[in-house]
């Protein structure tokens, strides 16, 4: 990465800076206004005076914040966005003194840069004293972060407090950290955590049409969405479903084994199914298969169903005795074999997603992940 | 037995001293290991079970709450869906209608709705669903004097029954026999008796 204090011929550091000591041939832009606060910077500001979503008024009984989950990928994106925008390097705000923008710069009133006024929101010293429009931008990306950060931080306090339908304890107190997990339903807004929404979803005592809708409402679901906050608005959760399966999708269907194989979810399988050159497979070509069941009579393979099936065993892997009776009534011998073959098909850090603060679709790797 | 069936016992019983208090319904430990529970339902009004306090053996599975609580009467009721003899109950949501989100509670005060609105198309007891069906009349005073003999219903005792029952355990036949052999042939003693001598 490149020195941007050696670009503009004043990093302290000299010889010692962890950064490269290169000159850059791209010529500098004029000075924009709008580009540098185009840039969220007080968003990357890691200053912990002003951490609202931590306020406690909001967050009563908090575990955690996904806010306080520092993910790779955002710390990846933080450095690409100053890279890729080079006006950023001479703007305005870098006259500020990034000492003081915090409050502390030792140097007060000798300070060679400017020492910005204080912004009431977000209490750092960034407005700059004499840009009248500098200021009135910040102020309004400030507003805009301040109303995002209430956001989230009233969907972090409803997260807190709601108890799952089924066992009835509220999901963020759950004992085990890792059990403190939303399956969210696609077709109605009831909370449950996500162990014992699979477990109904999987119990042998019922038909699948009692087992695939919801405990409290019985309005059916097809499918259920990990989430690590509780997520209602509609909007919100199509993003969610649309961004669990498009984790799913790029990974590779073990079953389909790079086109070795096939796949008993045929067209509605959630994962990759592509040949080794990296062409994809053309599910609209996949036909649904009919099998005939000992009773004679002929039906197709409903691929949901199946689906549905290995997403709940991933919490329960002993589970072989409903797979036997399930794959006996669905499906011939060579699927039974192929299926049995494999215990480990999907795993658990396809959980470990979540959308991030700011509504970007994110994967987080969790700490106490297991 | 699994840890969530009892915590979720335990917080049941919890809420319903909090929620049940105006709703007729009483819910209480049988042992200390939260697999056996006592519930209790008063008969609701304008039916024949009005006032009428009826007890109930709760059996929990250890799979509870992803499998429903075993449900059955213990003080005898004359019911198109209950089983006059054992008790048992025919309701749905205690069999394959069954919902993880649905608690104790809700399964007394279906049991109280069950009372009120009977099935007798989809009966547990077939003589008592004929009846129903067939003699109304004879239903409505059997199930009254069935929940005042047995689960203390207040109100006047119909005096018929009283009479023929005290004929029928004059002849012999221990009082609940007698009871049953009337009900079953709707209060004709004459064929309640050759019933019961055969």
């Amino acid at each position: 990465m490149v020195c941007r204090y050696y670009q503009s011929g004043k990093c302290v550091y000299g010889d010692k800076c962890r950064y490269d000591h290169i000159k850059v041939d791209k010529p500098l832009k004029p000075v924009e206004q709008t580009a540098t606060l185009e840039q969220p910077t007080i968003l990357d500001s890691k200053s912990n005076d002003v951490d609202w979503v931590n306020a406690a008024e909001f967050v009563p009984g908090k575990q955690y914040s996904p806010r306080d989950v520092g993910t790779y990928s955002s710390a990846v994106k933080t450095g690409i966005d100053k890279e890729a925008s080079p006006s950023t390097l001479c703007s305005k705000f870098d006259e500020l003194c990034p000492y003081a923008l915090n409050g502390d710069c030792s140097n007060g009133e000798n300070c060679a840069f400017l020492h910005g006024l204080m912004c009431d929101m977000c209490g750092l010293n960034i407005l700059h004293p004499t840009d009248v429009k500098q200021q009135e931008k910040h102020k309004e990306e400030c507003f805009q972060y301040h109303e995002e950060d209430m956001k989230e931080s009233f969907k972090i306090a409803k997260s807190s407090e709601l108890a799952c339908g089924i066992c009835m304890e509220v999901v963020w107190e759950k004992a085990q950290k890792k059990d403190r997990k939303f399956g969210i339903l696609e077709n109605c807004n009831h909370p449950f955590c996500l162990d014992c929404i699979r477990k109904w979803r999987s119990a042998k005592a019922f038909n699948n049409t009692v087992v695939k809708a919801c405990p409290q409402c019985r309005v059916s679901s097809s499918f259920v969405t990990p989430s690590e906050t509780w997520i209602e608005d509609q909007e919100e959760k199509q993003k969610l479903i649309k961004g669990y399966k498009d984790h799913l999708s790029v990974k590779s269907c073990k079953y389909f084994d790079k086109g070795r194989g096939k796949c008993p979810f045929g067209a509605n399988c959630f994962y990759l199914h592509a040949y080794p050159d990296g062409t994809k497979q053309d599910r609209s070509k996949i036909k649904t298969r009919t099998v005939t069941g000992r009773d004679g009579r002929s039906r197709s393979i409903d691929p949901n169903t199946l689906w549905e099936f290995f997403e709940e065993r991933e919490g329960h892997p002993a589970d072989q005795e409903t797979l036997l009776s399930l794959l006996q009534e669905d499906m011939d011998l060579f699927d039974l074999i192929y299926l049995l073959g494999d215990d480990s098909y999907t795993s658990s850090d396809d959980d470990n997603f979540s959308v991030d603060s700011m509504g970007m679709f994110d994967l987080h790797v969790w700490a106490d992940s297991d | 037995m699994s840890s969530i069936s009892v915590t979720r016992i335990q917080r049941e019983l919890k809420d319903i001293k909090s929620e049940c208090s105006g709703q007729n319904i009483k819910i209480e430990l049988y042992n200390d290991e939260y697999t056996n529970l006592r519930g209790e339902i008063v008969g609701p009004p304008e039916t024949p079970y009005h006032g009428g306090v009826f007890k109930l053996i709760i059996k929990i599975p250890e799979s509870y709450p992803f499998n429903p609580p075993k449900v059955s009467f213990e003080t005898k009721i004359w019911h198109p869906n209950i089983s006059s003899v054992t008790g048992a109950i025919c309701l749905d949501i205690l069999k394959d209608q069954w919902a993880a989100a649905l608690t104790l509670r809700t399964v007394l005060l279906s049991l109280q709705a069950l009372l009120s609105d009977a099935e007798p198309d989809d009966p547990q007891d077939a003589v008592v669903a004929r009846q129903f069906k067939e003699n109304k009349r004879a239903f409505l005073k059997t199930a009254k004097f069935w929940a005042q003999h047995y689960a203390h219903a207040p109100g006047p005792v119909d005096k018929d029954c009283v009479e023929k029952l005290k004929k029928a355990t004059e002849m012999g036949f221990f009082k609940d026999v007698s009871l049953e052999a009337l009900s079953k042939y709707s209060w004709n003693l004459e064929t309640a008796i050759q019933h019961l001598t055969n």
